[in-house]
């Protein structure tokens, strides 16, 4: 016959608990029920680790009754639980400790009499329990232990049975609780109960409890994700001519994060409510718009919708000195009006006080004549919200950059190179690349975040679009021309996060003035110039600053009316229809006519300006 | 008389006069020239450095020996004084620092090495810094105090025409990503925030552009520490006067400092980053 001693007892919890904070980030990123404020996973963590910090304070364990230790487990599950399903746990683990009151060690009856009266105990603990939750995953977990505890041979296969039904109830949770399947997830409470018993159950059966790959948070970016692609559908189905292109990549997106998800909690053979969802995204098209636009609202407003009662509030209530015990009843009777999700855990001198509520200053005052009220915490689960669901700058910074810019012309794509562009979409001589092309550049990078160099004003407007249809981090540097650009790549530092590269590089772009050489493609009256169809003309943005017959002694002027008195560099790039010859012999003549400036040459190969010439 | 001896290497810049009114202990550091060996400040100067390197030679340097660094620390433990030993960072040379902790072990003398996490101008202010309070008469447990506080504030920032150097000195550290590029640019790298290593910062047009990111870092880094001014400044330069002085003038404009030293790099600072560098260390007041 198998026993489980106080030894081994700490050893379970710890276990438990090893294995619910590997994986408490997937947890975390269910926890859409009652709010989704992404902490169920901490919270159960706390309460687990309250419980192993005081049983490690105790020296030589096995010499204490399991009696003994279930008491300070009581105790301290209660001081350490935060949140919703922190104070449900803890109140399981109070019920679970009564059951094994006065016991020396326990046997499977006594273990699965404890897990049913845990399970008992959580129950009374809520003011109105709802199906769907931990609770039920609870229940469902003690009434399969008490069916088989004659029946198991030894415990690991007692917990091996008791954990399938457990999975087997979490994965029946987005059935019972529609929520839960509006938002695509299994209940997070109980998701985190099965990762204990399976802690558990690895302890037993010898299995490492170390996780090798640290989970991320996936949620979040799902959800942004959804944002982005419920936006442009609706852009595209009530806007004709507002169609771009098919926003694959975002279904793309989408459906591998969708994917990953229900991957990696499928090891542990939990199995998310996604089908539905990846069935309405692979077969969509624009024509068939409304399926998809009632699914995602559907799963965002799971997500975003924010809760009715701002606050969460918690507090422990202790009897009068020489009082009575505070009754739970009267408590939940006298608080419970004055918000939700109330969970009230009950220990011998004192009460675990949980509940959300738009006013906790007139919930305390009430409670206050019952009792003595200490270790109050009161958390804006809005902010709490907003946090978990937004990207976090940590998201942005952490990564390789990459870098695309847009060029045109065979040399401007070779400087860029050699300056670490990681790809280079070919403006061609328009300098008007498609959202596509974009896109397509943006999706090919490697990089999870990129900095975007247009350099052209045309392409600042397709650049954002791209921007908004992908699930890349990206940021755009509004530079308007090659040499802007080319001036900003040089601050960039590959050792600064997103957000600094980005100020720095804006700030470089102010530096440089660029002038344009080009052939006027018709006649144009434009101030007091009169320029006939075939003129050259210089440029300085949009403006037409000079033109003439011949390009070198336009580029000349064009030069001297952009210098000022804090010029210190000139640069040239020729572009391809001007020979190197011509090009070199501008470069004499500017260097003769500005002897205190430093000049450059270079082979830009621009296809549409035959000079481009920057002053810095 | 003066109880704790400042030691520290040589060729970074220090003038002689420096040395000896602040009455530091230098050791020669080995340089290799094509497989021959001279002793820096002994047998070789800065400008035979630059010129080998403008005939396309690229200098190396070598650690001392502890038996050399036995030497220069045995007689000053005969002389009864306690010694405190400035070295290069050991992210740049960490042979030095392995030698200096053999020769301390093998003397027994009071010996307290510091690793400057910094190299040239650097490793200068905080070897001065030393110097000057140990002339007050400072203890050696006071100046050590004092002189872990001012590593961290210590900073420094260069622009390097060419990054070859510091590449075959195999020195270049994350300031590789700033190699290769089409056009004249000049690489802007820092050894910085107790890394003591070079890191890279960015790349500029020419020397004035170079000078004014410069400008921008010490900005930062003076908000970074909450303070508004600069301790010392030592501009530093290897046959790059006018970039030094332009250098100077951008530092003069923007920051109140106590003092400023132009020195030119001495062999090992010159070694490191190679002709026409240039640049500046800062300690934060």
């Amino acid at each position: 016959m198998e026993y489980i001693d106080s030894e081994k007892l700490k050893e379970l919890i710890s276990a438990g608990y090893t294995w619910l904070k590997n994986k408490s980030k997937i947890v975390d990123d269910l926890n859409v029920f009652p709010v989704p404020d992404g902490d169920t996973g901490k919270n159960m963590c706390s309460c687990l680790k309250s419980i192993i910090d005081e049983l490690s304070k105790i020296k030589n364990i096995n010499e204490m009754p399991v009696g003994e230790v279930s008491k300070i487990i009581a105790i301290s599950s209660l001081m350490g639980a935060r949140g919703n399903s922190g104070v449900i746990l803890s109140q399981f683990f109070y019920g679970f400790s009564e059951g094994l009151d006065s016991k020396d060690k326990i046997t499977l009856k006594d273990l699965a009499e404890a897990l049913n009266k845990g399970s008992i105990y959580a129950y009374k603990g809520v003011s109105s329990p709802v199906e769907g939750t931990i609770l039920t995953v609870m229940r469902e977990t003690a009434q399969a232990a008490l069916e088989i505890q004659d029946n198991a041979v030894s415990i690991s296969l007692f917990f091996e049975k008791i954990l399938k039904k457990a999975k087997e109830t979490l994965n029946q949770t987005p059935q019972m609780l529609p929520i839960l399947k509006e938002a695509g997830v299994v209940d997070s409470g109980g998701c985190g109960f099965v990762f204990i018993l399976e802690g558990m159950l690895r302890y037993l059966k010898g299995k490492s409890l170390k996780q090798k790959v640290l989970v991320e948070k996936n949620t979040p970016i799902l959800i942004n994700t959804w944002v982005k692609l419920l936006n442009y559908t609706r852009r595209a189905t009530t806007q004709e001519n507002n169609v771009i292109l098919q926003p694959k990549n975002l279904q793309q997106g989408l459906r591998r994060r969708l994917a990953t998800i229900a991957k990696r909690s499928s090891i542990s053979s939990i199995y998310l409510p996604l089908n539905g969802i990846t069935r309405v995204l692979s077969k969509f098209n624009l024509s068939n718009a409304k399926n998809l636009l009632s699914t995602g609202d559907k799963m965002v407003k799971a997500w975003k919708e924010k809760p009715s009662e701002r606050y969460c509030l918690e507090f422990v209530l202790h009897n009068h000195a020489g009082g009575q015990d505070i009754s739970k009843e009267i408590l939940l009777t006298k608080i419970e009006g004055a918000g939700n999700s109330a969970v009230i855990a009950s220990a011998r001198n004192f009460l675990k006080v949980h509940i959300h509520t738009n006013d906790p200053e007139k919930i305390i005052n009430t409670v206050s004549v019952l009792g003595k009220v200490s270790d109050i915490k009161i958390d804006d689960m809005h902010a709490q919200q907003e946090e978990f669901l937004s990207l976090t700058e940590e998201d942005d910074s952490h990564g390789e950059i990459g870098i695309i810019v847009v060029a045109s012309g065979k040399g401007w794509k070779k400087i860029f190179q050699s300056f670490g562009a990681s790809y280079i979409i070919d403006g061609r001589a328009t300098m008007n690349p498609s959202v596509a092309e974009i896109l397509k550049g943006i999706e090919k990078v490697r990089q999870h975040n990129i900095l975007l160099l247009p350099n052209d004003e045309n392409v600042l407007l397709s650049a954002e679009q791209a921007v908004s249809l992908t699930t890349k981090n990206v940021k755009v540097i509004p530079s308007k021309t090659m040499p802007e650009g080319l001036s900003s790549l040089l601050a960039f530092n590959p050792e600064y996060s997103l957000k600094e590269n980005k100020k720095e590089m804006e700030r470089s772009l102010a530096r440089v003035t660029t002038g344009k050489v080009t052939k006027a493609t018709r006649q144009v009256q434009y101030k007091d110039l009169e320029i006939e169809k075939g003129d050259f003309i210089g440029l300085c943005g949009k403006d037409i600053i000079t033109k003439g017959k011949d390009y070198q002694i336009v580029a000349l002027d064009l030069t001297s009316k952009l210098i000022t008195e804090d010029s210190k560099l000139i640069t040239i790039y020729w572009g391809k229809d001007v020979h190197e010859i011509k090009a070199k012999s501008l470069y004499s003549e500017i260097q003769e006519r500005f002897p205190n400036v430093e000049v450059q040459l270079y082979q830009g190969g621009q296809l549409y300006y035959y000079y481009l010439i920057s002053v810095e | 008389m003066q109880k704790v001896a400042i030691v520290t290497s040589s060729g970074h810049g220090l003038t002689k006069a420096l040395i000896d009114e602040y009455d530091i202990k230098l050791f020669p550091f080995p340089i290799f020239i094509e497989n021959k060996s001279y002793l820096d400040g002994i047998d070789i100067t800065p400008d035979e450095i630059l010129k080998a390197m403008y005939q396309g030679k690229i200098p190396k340097t070598s650690a001392p020996s502890p038996a050399d660094l036995i030497n220069i620390f045995k007689p000053l433990i005969d002389e009864g004084k306690s010694i405190i030993v400035i070295l290069m960072s050991a992210g740049l040379s960490s042979a030095t620092l392995e030698a200096a902790r053999r020769a301390s072990e093998e003397l027994g003398g009071d010996i307290e090495i510091i690793d400057s996490r910094q190299i040239a101008g650097g490793q200068e202010i905080i070897a001065l810094e030393a110097a000057r309070i140990a002339k007050e008469g400072k203890s050696k447990s006071e100046i050590v105090e004092y002189v872990k506080k001012i590593v961290p504030r210590t900073n420094s920032i260069f622009g390097i025409p060419d990054l070859m150097y510091l590449y075959h000195g195999g020195r270049i550290g994350r300031a590789k990503a700033l190699m290769g590029s089409m056009m004249k640019v000049i690489p802007i790298v820092a050894v910085r925030d107790m890394e003591g290593i070079v890191s890279p910062i960015g790349r500029a047009r020419n020397v004035s552009q170079v000078n004014e990111k410069i400008v921008e870092v010490i900005k930062k880094d003076l908000e970074k520490f909450e303070a508004n001014k600069i301790k010392t400044f030592i501009i530093g330069h290897a046959d790059n006067e006018q970039a030094a002085l332009e250098l100077k003038e951008a530092l003069e404009k923007n920051f109140d400092y106590g003092d400023m030293f132009i020195l030119p790099f001495g062999c090992v600072a010159t070694v490191y980053p190679g002709p026409k560098s240039w640049g500046v260390a800062y300690c934060i007041e």
